[in-house]
């Protein structure tokens, strides 16, 4: 039972890393693109997605 | 997917991997390799999706744009490259997760759970294909460049516009995605719960699913943004259509894959509420927007693909066998309604959804009794017709909104509003309904084995069981003696020798991993009786041995099945959690809704269409 605990308390959430990571990635870096944009256009009438 | 105990391949890449020191069947966590070597393989993945990206977008890298000008010329023709890449893309993808998922109920079936994300072979194909509907979704929104995509289209940037349908995409694939790391929090909060219908497993297959509304909503797009001139053949777009609804059938029955394979958690009468759903919202948006004949092709196509995928998994792969459920009279069904209704989409999907309900339940039924392992009893037929009604009316008012939007036709916002809200409580509500159950107090069961043979390892025995009292059980859904996830699986519909009285038909596996009980479902009562369940240290279980003759309790199944839930979690953290789950998915369903009404106002039919019916409008 201790070992089994070790086991569990030692591999945290990194196991799913390679599930989710790239992407938060790739949706991390439109919602960067989107929010240099808007921040770029004051010109611009507000609208969006 | 469901993620439980280990597997014989799973356990052997553990040791392969150098990971001796871990228990034979640890309950969580995964070897450190496989997490370096899946984190570098979506790594370059990622790093390839945002070059091509990020280059086609600055004009430096060519790729993308060729590969779309590509798929114009081929399957895809008639539709701009943001829609004919990205569709195909998501095609392969969902074909390669449903086969992955399949692979993967199968093995947790038969070897129950896996020590993380990674230890299971068939978790990669689903991986590589939810990745894939992602994938085709941020493809669709990247490429179009120096162009709006339509008037339904989604402002990104001042100079960047994305197609809606390619917004959805890439949104039910994160969607599906996020539901890998929930997961994985759900795992360790709760224990790993060894269920096709735990609230994060429905987030993968449901994203997976769903999609297909968003690839219908690309399809839409794309076509409308090309010339008359350069429209596809009319076959071509009725084939195209047809395979759309059919994978959309597909992508609502992988909820059923519980009962598919014989051993479901939960009441019967939730499979015919679930096949008639999704038969009436995909057969019904097949026919109104593929035409006539629309839905049995969708059939014939749903037959090719899932058909396949259970052949490829029972038999190439030797797991295994998920039953298909026919789905051939609910076509014929909507095919008749349409006779007389195909102008009138709402009503064709009411009445439609009536005639699945019970025409459609009839067929299911007789075709059950050989292509299910728990065929459908007299038990269920009352409940289980009015449940199919009420799924057959909600998913086909649903198809019918969902061919009305696609054909660029919309009842009044309000009207479409209220449908649709109406359909999802009702489904809901008939589902809540299939969850109440009740294990009856003061049962006991007293089994005798008999036969009993070989040595502790490999020890079987058939049974006489007598249940107490005696009515007990009357006219049950099922009386079977299941035993699973010792390299197997056994599922053995116990013989009635008289009231209250069964015995085995053939002898059950009591020795190793397997976990061997009876079961018992009849009306709202779903129990069982553990015979014979293995030593367990990592969860702290303990054997529970089989004696010549005993006699226990009738019990709640879901200790027995679901062993590595933990007991001591308090149930309001149990319902906030579902409660963030129940949240992620009205917001997937509510965006789609919204995907297909923005279509709908945005690409009008063009004036004149709606009153020639359906086809007359097949150009637009």
């Amino acid at each position: 039972m201790r070992v089994a605990d070790g086991v569990l308390a030692s591999h945290p959430i990194i196991t799913a890393v390679p599930f989710f990571v790239p992407t938060f990635i790739v949706v991390a870096v439109i919602v960067f693109v989107v929010w240099r944009d808007r921040r770029r256009g004051d010109d611009d009438p507000p609208g969006g997605p | 997917m469901l993620d439980h105990v280990t597997g014989m391949g799973a356990g052997a890449v553990l040791r392969l991997a150098g990971a001796g020191a871990a228990p034979a069947k640890p309950a969580g966590g995964a070897a450190l390799d496989q997490i370096l070597i899946a984190s570098g393989g979506a790594g370059a993945l990622t790093a390839a999706l945002l070059v091509l990206g990020w280059g086609h977008r600055s004009g430096r890298v060519s790729v993308l744009a060729r590969a779309a000008d590509l798929a114009t010329r081929g399957p895809g023709r008639g539709t701009p490259g943001w829609a004919a890449l990205p569709i195909p893309v998501a095609m392969v993808s969902l074909l390669i997760a449903l086969l992955g998922m399949y692979w993967d109920i199968s093995l947790h079936i038969s070897h129950g759970r896996d020590e993380g994300p990674l230890a299971n072979i068939a978790h990669y194909p689903i991986l590589i294909g939810l990745f894939g509907i992602f994938t085709a979704g941020v493809l669709a929104v990247v490429l179009p460049k120096g162009e709006v995509p339509g008037a339904a289209s989604v402002r990104i940037t001042r100079d960047w516009h994305a197609p809606a349908g390619g917004v959805l995409l890439a949104g039910a694939g994160f969607y599906a995605l996020l539901g890998f790391p929930l997961d994985d929090v759900w795992h360790r909060i709760f224990g790993q719960d060894v269920t096709l219908w735990g609230p994060t497993h429905l987030m993968l297959i449901g994203g997976a699913g769903l999609s297909l509304v968003a690839m219908m909503v690309l399809e839409r797009e794309g076509r409308r943004a090309c010339p008359d001139e350069e429209q596809p053949p009319g076959w071509l777009r009725y084939v195209r259509r047809c395979m759309h609804a059919g994978g959309l059938l597909i992508g609502l029955s992988v909820f059923q894959a519980e009962y598919d394979f014989g051993v479901p958690q939960f009441r019967l009468v939730h499979q015919p509420l679930l096949i008639a759903l999704a038969a009436g919202c995909a057969l019904v948006a097949a026919r109104l927007w593929a035409g006539r004949g629309g839905a049995v092709w969708a059939v014939v196509f749903y037959m090719l693909v899932r058909g396949g995928v259970s052949v490829i998994v029972g038999g190439v792969i030797g797991e295994l066998w998920a039953a298909v459920p026919l789905y051939f009279a609910e076509a014929l069904c909507v095919e008749a309604a349409a006779l007389l209704l195909a102008r009138r989409p709402l009503a064709l999907g009411a009445v439609s959804g009536v005639l699945i309900g019970t025409a459609g339940f009839g067929a299911e039924y007789a075709y059950g009794q050989a292509g299910f392992r728990l065929p459908w009893t007299p038990d269920i037929l009352a409940e289980g017709m009015a449940m199919a009604v009420a799924g057959g009316v909600a998913g086909g008012l649903c198809g019918a909104l969902l061919a009305e939007g696609l054909a660029g036709r919309a009842p009044r916002p309000a009207a479409a509003r209220g449908i649709f809200a109406g359909a999802i409580l009702a489904v809901a509500a008939a589902v809540a309904n299939g969850l109440v159950v009740s294990v009856p107090p003061g049962r006991t069961a007293t089994v005798t084995l008999t036969d009993v043979r070989g040595d502790a390892a490999h020890r079987t025995a058939g049974a006489r069981i007598e249940f107490s009292p005696a009515s007990a059980v009357d006219g049950p859904a099922w009386v079977t003696v299941t035993g699973w996830q010792g390299q197997g699986l056994h599922v053995d519909r116990l013989v009635r020798e008289r009231e209250g009285v069964y015995r085995t038909s053939e002898p059950m596996p009591l020795h190793g991993e397997w976990k061997t009980l009876i079961r018992v479902h009849d009306g709202r009562t779903l129990a069982g009786v553990p015979v014979y369940l293995p030593d367990d240290p990592a969860i702290g279980a303990k054997e529970l041995a089989a004696p010549a003759h005993f006699t226990r309790g009738v019990q709640g199944e879901r200790s027995i099945l679901q062993r590595e839930l933990k007991t001591d979690v308090p149930g309001w953290l149990w319902a906030a959690c579902s409660a963030v789950v129940l949240l992620c998915t009205l917001a997937l369903v509510l965006s789609l809704g919204w995907g297909v009404a923005r279509i709908a106002r945005r690409l009008p039919a063009p004036a004149g269409s709606a009153a020639r019916g359906p086809h007359a409008e097949a150009g637009t």
